[in-house]
């Protein structure tokens, strides 16, 4: 149970930034800080309120997803990909490397790394995108070999 | 010859902090079918999506190097928040972003106020880092000194990327830890 409401905060963290940076234009950076503050003021105040696993993780996981939701409308604007980028956000914190634990930025990293795979979806799974997404790759590894 | 390569630097070492971290996942569990496959998708993804992330050409303005002193200074003000406060890395960060949002109020005009939250909130993400890191302020400002190099030299790359920030964070703080541990031992 406590997987499931950790993956799911990532997705809504994810949105949340998002709709507040492009709907309510507040800029990328008051979106993210703004809501991840009010997160862990809030489980600073009130630290019985869920169990201590959630407690803990619960903040982590909304400052990390939150930087997924600081991407700009140009680069993507669907918010089911956004969801689903912070969902893969909480898949990687989950699983994280204890090898970088503590590292400032990991959150960071981990969120780019869920944005970039979000953003790869679409070239393999829509319709006729199929051959795109393999075609991509392809030349990629076959035009290194010629030269 | 030798410009293209310092112009894809950059570009290259954020490609290799992300594949570093998903590796790292990768080694340690091996033994899990699920994750591989994960994993591996995931790269396969990311080497997709990196093709389609554009480049810009603006030159750097000293204006630019200006950020430098907002990732340093938002790196040291995170950190005390963090560990010297006790507050926390989320209070730290969100304090600092809060914080550093507002500064382009001050002056409208200015073109260096206006590059103050994002340097800010990336030198927050390196004051995230924990003491067992750290170890002290000292390494924090040096991080973050390290971060705000990588946050200019990288103006063109990944803009409006979620997470690019962060991913520079890591890099300062990578980078300062295998300083350290090279000539520091």
């Amino acid at each position: 149970m406590d997987v499931i409401i950790l993956l799911a905060t990532g997705a809504f963290a994810a949105i949340c930034t998002y709709f507040v940076n492009v709907k309510l234009k507040q800029g990328p950076v008051r979106s993210s800080a703004v809501l991840s503050l009010v997160v862990g003021i809030f489980f600073y105040v009130y630290p019985d309120l869920l169990s201590e696993y959630l407690t803990t993780n619960i903040p982590i996981v909304f400052t990390g997803a939150s930087f997924i939701g600081m991407v700009s409308s140009v680069v993507i604007s669907n918010y089911f990909l956004i969801g689903t980028s912070g969902f893969i956000f909480s898949v990687i914190y989950l699983n994280a490397s204890k090898f970088f634990a503590g590292y400032g930025g990991g959150l960071g990293t981990a969120a780019a790394i869920s944005l970039l795979v979000a953003i790869g979806l679409p070239f393999v799974t829509r319709k006729n995108k199929i051959s795109n997404g393999y075609l991509v790759l392809r030349k990629l590894i076959f035009r290194r070999k010629k030269s | 010859m030798m410009k293209q390569i310092v112009k894809k630097l950059p570009f290259l070492l954020l490609v290799l902090l992300h594949v570093l971290f998903l590796l790292a996942v990768l080694l340690e569990k091996l033994n899990f079918i699920s994750i591989l496959i994960f994993v591996v998708a995931a790269l396969m993804l990311m080497v997709i999506a990196y093709t389609k992330v554009p480049t810009q050409d603006n030159t750097l303005l000293y204006k630019d190097y200006g950020a430098i002193v907002f990732v340093v200074l938002g790196a040291g003000l995170a950190y005390y928040i963090n560990v010297n406060a006790g507050f926390g890395p989320v209070i730290a960060t969100g304090a600092v972003g809060t914080f550093a949002s507002m500064l382009p109020w001050l002056n409208r005009n200015s073109a260096l106020l206006k590059e103050a939250p994002a340097a800010a909130y990336c030198g927050s993400f390196v004051g995230m880092s924990s003491p067992n890191v750290a170890g002290n302020m000292l390494f924090i400002l040096f991080a973050g000194f390290v971060a705000g190099v990588l946050l200019v030299f990288s103006k063109n790359i990944f803009q409006g990327y979620g997470g690019k920030l962060g991913t520079i964070a890591f890099g300062g703080v990578a980078l300062t830890y295998l300083i350290m541990f090279l000539f520091l031992r």
